[in-house]
């Protein structure tokens, strides 16, 4: 049976993270076009990292990205799918991004089960471009443990 | 098992930092206040409530602990915020555990390449901190 809550190592059941460390990263999408990807970006930050939870924040959260780039709306999250390399063996993980913004699952933070994700093996994949425009980013806010996994 | 609900805060000491506006340009940081009620403590929940002068999605909050280790970058205010001003059901409280916290480090950071016309010295926010005494 599927348990439907995060169980910490204390043995604690939580609806809901709690955040130890957060990174705001940026995937800037450059040119858009159907069925173009965008890889992340190599992050020292979180290389390695367990990743706990994960957001996509859209432009009615943050309307700018770090590097000046307007965000990524609520509407343009709908046309991103995010996939994520997970682990030593590189398994695919797929997800729509919008399902990852808080706003649209009750206020809810997606939790992944302290996954080592390979951040630069990552992507995003473009697959309508009716709701995004060139030079948008694409900004996730990345829960993670502190604690390196070796 | 220890039964644990995320609205549970045992023992908890509210402290309130007022972050005023500066010159509008991307990128500006906006330091809080010196408390040292987050030294040696746990802060376990964050929330925040603007004062009215909107543009709320323009803020990201960074933490940094006293070693000078940052444990949140970049976290966007408005997730933050406190009921009612979150609209609809999106509101949920967000839960930190952040040990030793040095809010004179810590700042908000606002990037909007565009120009504002928000008065200089205008209280933006007020950040409440929960800490596990």
């Amino acid at each position: 049976m599927a348990v439907p809550f995060f169980k910490t190592k204390k043995k604690q059941m939580i609806a809901q993270p709690i955040l130890n460390r957060t990174y705001l990263f940026e995937v800037p999408l450059g040119t858009v076009a159907v069925q173009s990807k965008v890889n992340f970006l190599y992050n020292s930050n979180l290389e390695g990292k367990e990743i706990y939870g994960l957001q996509a924040i859209p432009s009615s959260f943050l309307a700018f990205a770090p590097s000046g780039a307007a965000a990524v709306t609520v509407q343009g999250l709908s046309g991103l799918v995010i996939t994520l390399s997970v682990g030593s063996d590189e398994q695919l993980y797929q997800f729509p991004a919008s399902d990852f913004f808080p706003g649209n699952v009750s206020g809810l933070i997606r939790m992944l089960n302290n996954k080592i994700v390979n951040i630069s093996k990552s992507y995003a994949t473009i697959l309508d471009v009716t709701n995004l425009t060139s030079n948008q980013s694409l900004l996730l806010n990345f829960i993670f443990n502190p604690m390196q996994k070796n | 098992m220890r039964k644990f609900s995320p609205h549970t805060l045992e023992r908890t000491t509210q402290i309130d930092a007022v972050v005023y506006n500066l010159p509008w340009a991307s990128g500006q940081r906006l330091y809080l206040q010196t408390n040292v009620l987050t030294w040696g403590k746990r802060v376990k929940m964050i929330s925040a409530k603007f004062l009215g002068q909107g543009n709320e999605n323009i803020y990201a909050l960074t933490i940094r602990n006293r070693n000078g280790i940052e444990l949140i970058t970049r976290y966007p205010l408005f997730d933050l915020f406190s009921y009612p001003q979150q609209t609809g059901n999106n509101y949920k409280p967000r839960l930190f555990d952040l040990y030793d916290v040095d809010t004179s480090t810590s700042f908000l950071e606002y990037f909007n390449p565009g120009s504002g016309t928000t008065p200089v010295g205008e209280p933006i926010c007020s950040l409440t901190f929960n800490l596990e005494q």
